[in-house]
């Protein structure tokens, strides 16, 4: 197969291929793989559906796509819709819209502005989520920066610096947004069982348990227990149940 | 006749009995299938923190360059909710690990060297031949099985590496070590990087060789020998230090 030459791959239109190994795969329309791709780029405009796994230096994609298999990538970019039934690796991922993952995530930056949905662990050195998040499994990065929209809900959070917010927008996309988006979009919160990390500013969130070297507790927080090291902060409109302080 | 036995899933079954044929001797085995050593001692995420005096950040960050597997995260329900645990000696000693060679090496070259697979590293023979990784007679015992070739394979050093150990401890013989060496040859493979353990076994006078995925517990009929059993895991883990230490 490696040594196989690469042709580029169209399809326009409505129609289907067998997929296999290609340089340069576009997908404008409505098409459909039935098997593994595996190409340099593969960009999609319009409806694609790919039933295998796929795998290509860059996959962008305008539209909605859905993948059966698991995608292993470079760079990843989503404009529209994205949902995979697999693994999703790349070392970077740009979600603006919406991303579904059946399985986990591991990327090295990944920047989500839109729906992102792990149903088991997100890994990446650098994550950044704006909009409504949910992490069923474990949310592991060095640095985690989530803007909150809506009903936010992680497992469990792991990393060096966490910073959690409630995101907002300028007043007249607040107005456009508040036409069709869900009613609470704007007053996000997060619920979360363990936060764990070294630095750890939340806001707006409902924990288990929050364990860190420095926390910083903002305004609108629900902590059963919360296991410091060095310095701990808490909002007047805060509760924390218990607090620690470990050695 | 060689009978070789793998048995790496249980599949609903706690225990599974079976025999190995080795000419006119039969041992029996019993594979505990279920109670791994994990059981044997925990470490609660807490208290392994303060032991070690490494971050949170440290432990997720090391997690994610897969030096500490995510097998050994073990979750418990305790009287405040869900904790994990880890097992208690294999952290500790993972984690001393970490900490002496992440001087010398990056995380990435780091979590190679402990990771379960073996690497595509080539080594030549002359370099194996000066007997600072393995004795001249494991290599020529090799030689005589497998021909000879100017350079080895990752898994072809790994076999002589275990065939030396396995030598050196005196538990077999030469002859003992070609069973070993086919066994290895023909049946490593098919592991695909999960844990395995390498057990030689001798009844009666016969010997026979079995490769079983670790942790596993395994026993045997009274009339029958461990005579040795090695953990190709840790072995990898060793050799891939060696090799990197004596700078190949």
């Amino acid at each position: 197969m490696k040594h196989e030459t690469r042709k580029p791959l169209k399809i326009v239109g409505n129609s289907n291929s067998p997929g296999g190994y290609f340089s340069e795969a576009l997908i404008v329309g409505d098409g459909e793989i039935e098997g593994d791709l595996d190409c340099i780029t593969l960009k999609c405009v319009g409806n694609s559906r790919i039933n295998g796994n796929l795998k290509a230096e860059i996959f962008k994609t305008v539209g909605s796509t859905s993948v059966s298999g698991s995608v292993t990538s470079r760079d990843i970019r989503i404009a529209g819709n994205v949902d995979t039934k697999g693994s999703l690796k790349a070392d970077t991922i740009v979600v603006r819209g919406g991303l579904e993952v059946r399985e986990s995530i591991s990327a090295g930056e990944m920047r989500a502005r839109g729906y992102l949905t792990v149903k088991k662990n997100c890994e990446a050195e650098r994550f950044s989520s704006t909009g409504p998040l949910v992490v069923d499994g474990l949310l592991n990065a060095e640095h985690v920066d989530l803007k909150l929209h809506s009903r936010c809900r992680v497992a469990e959070i792991g990393g060096e610096t966490i910073s959690v917010h409630r995101g907002n927008a300028a007043r007249i996309s607040e107005i456009l947004k508040s036409l069709f988006l869900p009613p609470d979009y704007m007053s996000g919160k997060l619920v979360a069982d363990t936060i764990e990390g070294d630095d750890i500013h939340i806001e707006h969130t409902k924990a288990r348990v929050v364990r860190a070297k420095h926390i910083v507790i903002g305004p609108g927080c629900e902590i059963e227990l919360v296991e410091y090291k060095s310095s701990f902060h808490c909002h007047g409109r805060s509760i924390v149940k218990t607090e620690k302080k470990v050695k | 006749m060689l009978v070789l036995s793998r048995y790496s899933d249980a599949s609903n079954n706690n225990e599974l009995r079976s025999n190995l044929a080795i000419d006119n001797v039969t041992v029996f085995c019993y594979i505990n299938a279920e109670v791994i050593d994990m059981e044997n001692e925990l470490i609660s995420k807490k208290d392994l923190l303060e032991l070690t005096g490494i971050s949170y950040g440290q432990l997720y960050r090391w997690k994610r360059k897969l030096l500490i597997p995510e097998e050994w995260f073990v979750r418990k329900s305790t009287f405040t909710g869900q904790e994990t645990f880890f097992p208690r000696d294999r952290i500790l000693d993972r984690i001393a690990k970490i900490k002496n060679m992440k001087e010398d090496a990056s995380l990435d070259e780091l979590a190679d060297i402990l990771s379960p697979t073996p690497t595509d590293l080539q080594v030549s023979r002359s370099a194996l031949a000066d007997g600072k990784i393995v004795s001249s007679a494991a290599l020529e015992l090799y030689e005589s099985v497998s021909g000879k070739g100017d350079a080895f394979a990752f898994g072809d050093v790994l076999f002589v590496y275990l065939l030396d150990k396995m030598l050196q401890s005196g538990n077999i013989s030469g002859e003992e070590g070609k069973i070993l060496l086919s066994t290895l040859k023909e049946h490593f493979a098919s592991f695909e990087g999960q844990h395995c353990d390498v057990i030689f076994l001798r009844k009666l006078g016969v010997s026979t060789c079995l490769l079983v995925t670790a942790p596993q517990q395994i026993y045997f009929d009274d009339a029958t020998r461990v005579a040795g059993r090695l953990s190709v895991t840790s072995s990898i883990e060793e050799l891939k230090t060696k090799l990197v230490n004596g700078g190949l």
